[in-house]
């Protein structure tokens, strides 16, 4: 027997389908050749809190891989947020291209992913099976909870070019990598009221140094390169760079949740954050952030 | 000036700036011989909160004139300054944790940038530096004196706060009833309905208390918010509060003190004596009397001598007083749905009314010059002004705001056309009241009036 509920909702069509444990096995064993991407996981919430980091605009563009997923989200062509999931964070992935790629509402993908909802209290899991036909399709997640399933199909959008921010390793000038504790402390104090953020990275004292000019004056938090917070430092020479907040504040999400973080600034004064996450299952996923440092005319004009 | 809080008192001294800041806007910072003074007072200056931390509190305290060659242009004065509380608030924003992540704290002011420093060492070598913009200004000082105060009680800080839990959130005003048999908070209304007033009292037994010193009876009416800024302390430190008060209409303070630590200072004012009177009685039965009782309790205090109320009231002119207790008599009237509604009649008092507050408002700002603290004695606390061409525009922001609130609620008012309504803070209005006084003796008055923002908004 079988127990298939309909719903519109949001313009999306979404199907529940009880009991379905068997259904889902008997149902796709045999259709998965005609997807151009398979993935399975056993966790959704592996997806969705990384999705989560990044989600701070509405539109993300995926690539898919053979090495695994890769959502990007742009603001005011200014700043970049990439977040990789590696193949082996799923239990399945299969891709017979060699790259994939496609734009995609990311409110609606999130909230899709969520459909039974965010907490980790019950114990139990929500498993996922996200399948794509190819450029055209829709991209379709089922969802199952103890037997409960839910299919989305997700309409895809024709992929834009993406920022190059042309971040080379070998142009990094200054590289720290440190626990992100403290960094999501001094980022949780800072002053809102000032535009920018002024990162110093330098090899002489103060070392790394995070400034902000608000209306009640200048404040700063210093990072002795000694301290045990700092893992690795690599500063060849003494760059100061302003970043406006507003481009900084959506990093906020991804170092909440990471443990360890790496900043880096190029000779050009670009700014990298790759932040690590670690997932409930302990593996690691990272999100990265570039950003365009504040030029000084454009802050004469403020 | 260079002091540093050790790690161990951090927790206290973020729990003060906390405290002072549910009271004002701008924090007042005032290193003194016998310790660091931080003071503030709330916009209508009918609040007044000062922590005084002992030389001990600190692990080191340096006043500008023992530390000569650092400071050499400033070495005959401590300097005296103001800082915004937001800004200020946000370097200890996170109470909670502080204690745990800042190792010592140290203050100092930089002469050369004119900025007060704040540098905050924190565990794994971390430094965070804040340096404030601040405004020099004259000494802050409420006028004051605890000792000629007819009642004293001293209370544990949980009683206290177990107390005043009790109110609702939006509770603006309680009265503490005191008499030789017992004690009680029980709220405060304006205008009583007992359709949709719930009247709360907690009565307190007098054993309760650490000591009772009551000189004579007498029921006070004063603002929760700012006894709730005081609780939020010493909840906190469980240290207990001396309370002096007297009669209605004259302050009362707040003594909470730790030997060798701190002293903390706060003051009140009270409710002018007839509201607090018949406080719980509905408007119906305080209608007959009302407008004979103002006068009778305005000569009363005059035969009495008692200064503060005098000046309360001195400050109107009979013409006002008399307005007010028409005013009064009509709201009284047209609460009680018998009374036929004079509306004609009340409409033009209610604007007579509207403008008297409105010249009251501007000659409080106007009090802020400095040769206007003559009035010392009234329940508004008086405090001595700042002389510094800044300070008065901050201040106007904060009334202009104010002002704007009021008109707004007054010309919400006038669109509704309740006939008599009376001015709906007449807490407040009471407090500005006492700057009548300057409109008779100074001449600047009406230029005044003519460049007043309040048009403009």
């Amino acid at each position: 027997m079988l127990f298939v509920f309909i719903i519109r909702m949001n313009g999306r069509w979404r199907c529940w389908k009880l009991p379905t444990r068997m259904a889902l096995s008997t149902k796709h064993a045999d259709d998965d050749s005609q997807y151009v991407l398979v993935a399975k996981m056993d966790n959704v919430r592996n997806l969705a809190n990384i999705l989560k980091a990044v989600h701070f605009k509405e539109i993300a563009t995926i690539f898919a891989s053979d090495l695994g997923l890769k959502i990007t989200v742009e603001d005011f062509k200014c700043v970049q947020a990439n977040a990789f999931i590696q193949s082996a964070v799923f239990h399945e992935y299969i891709i017979t291209e060699e790259q994939i790629t496609f734009k995609i509402n990311l409110n609606v993908l999130i909230e899709c992913l969520t459909i039974f909802g965010t907490s980790s209290l019950s114990g139990v899991l929500t498993s996922l099976k996200m399948c794509y036909k190819g450029y055209g399709h829709h991209l379709i997640l089922m969802l199952e909870e103890d037997g409960v399933l839910t299919d989305c199909s997700i309409k895809t959008m024709e992929p834009d070019e993406v920022l190059d921010f042309d971040f080379c390793s070998t142009n990094v000038v200054n590289k720290i990598i440190m626990k992100s504790e403290c960094l999501r402390e001094a980022f949780s104090e800072l002053d809102m009221t000032s535009n920018v953020l002024e990162f110093l990275l330098s090899p002489d004292p103060p070392h790394f140094r995070l400034s902000t000019f608000g209306n009640a004056g200048r404040a700063h938090s210093d990072f002795p390169k000694d301290s045990d917070m700092i893992e690795s430092f690599h500063c060849t020479s003494t760059q100061v760079n302003r970043y406006k907040i507003s481009l900084l504040k959506p990093s906020v999400k991804a170092l909440s949740i990471s443990s360890r973080v790496s900043i880096r600034m190029d000779n050009r004064g670009f700014l990298s954050l790759q932040y690590m996450i670690k997932n409930e299952d302990g593996q690691v996923c990272f999100v990265e952030f570039y950003c365009v440092p504040d030029e000084e005319e454009e802050e004469e004009q403020d | 000036m260079n002091c540093i809080i050790p790690g161990k008192n951090i927790k206290v001294f973020a729990r003060a700036i906390h405290s002072l800041a549910k009271i004002g806007e701008e924090l007042y910072i005032e290193p003194l011989e016998n310790g660091f003074a931080f003071k503030t007072v709330n916009s209508s200056r009918s609040a007044f909160g000062l922590f005084l931390f002992d030389p001990r509190f600190f692990d080191k305290y340096h006043r500008p004139s023992d530390n000569e060659t650092t400071f050499q242009n400033d070495e005959n004065e401590s300097p005296r300054c103001k800082i915004a509380m937001s800004s200020c608030l946000n370097i200890f924003k996170s109470v909670a944790t502080i204690e745990k992540t800042v190792e010592k704290c140290k203050i100092s002011l930089n002469m050369k940038d004119d900025r007060l420093v704040f540098k905050m060492y924190c565990r794994h070598g971390i430094v965070k530096t804040h340096n404030l913009a601040f405004i020099e200004c004259e000494s802050l000082k409420a006028v004051f004196n605890s000792d000629n105060c007819e009642n004293c009680l001293i209370a544990p800080s949980k009683m206290l706060c177990e107390a005043v839990i009790h109110f609702q959130n939006n509770q603006e005003e309680v009265t503490l009833v005191v008499s030789s048999e017992k004690i009680s908070f029980k709220n405060y209304f304006e205008e009583y309905d007992s359709t949709k007033q719930m009247i709360t009292e907690v009565k307190l037994h007098l054993d309760e208390f650490n000591a009772c010193d009551i000189g004579i009876n007498t029921e006070i009416t004063f603002c929760l918010k700012e006894l709730r800024a005081i609780l939020s302390f010493v909840e906190v430190t469980n240290l207990p509060v001396k309370i002096n008060f007297d009669t209605p209409g004259k302050p009362m303070s707040y003594l909470i003190s730790s030997e060798g630590m701190l002293e903390a200072t706060f003051v009140l004012a009270t409710l002018a004596g007839d509201n607090c009177s018949n406080s719980q009685v509905p408007p119906s039965a305080r209608q007959s009397t009302s407008q004979n009782k103002t006068r009778a309790s305005c000569s009363n205090k005059n035969l009495n001598g008692d200064e503060s109320i005098l000046v309360e009231w001195d400050d109107m002119t009979m013409a006002e007083v008399e307005e007010m207790s028409l005013v009064e008599a009509c709201a009284s009237r047209s609460q009680c749905p018998a009374a036929p509604k004079p509306q004609p009649v009340s409409k033009r008092q209610q604007k007579t009314v509207s403008n008297g507050r409105n010249q009251s408002k501007m000659h409080n700002r106007l009090d802020k010059t400095p040769d206007s603290d003559e009035d010392t004695n009234s329940p508004v606390i008086a405090v001595q002004p700042c002389i510094n061409l800044l300070a008065p525009n901050i201040d106007t922001d904060d009334e202009e705001k104010q002002n704007s609130d009021v008109r707004k609620e007054e010309e919400e008012e006038e669109d509704d056309i309740i006939p008599g309504t009376p001015p709906s803070k007449k807490f407040k209005s009471l407090f500005f009241g006492n700057s009548q006084a300057s409109e008779a003796s100074q001449k600047a008055a009406p230029v005044v009036l003519a460049a007043d923002t309040d048009e403009d908004d």
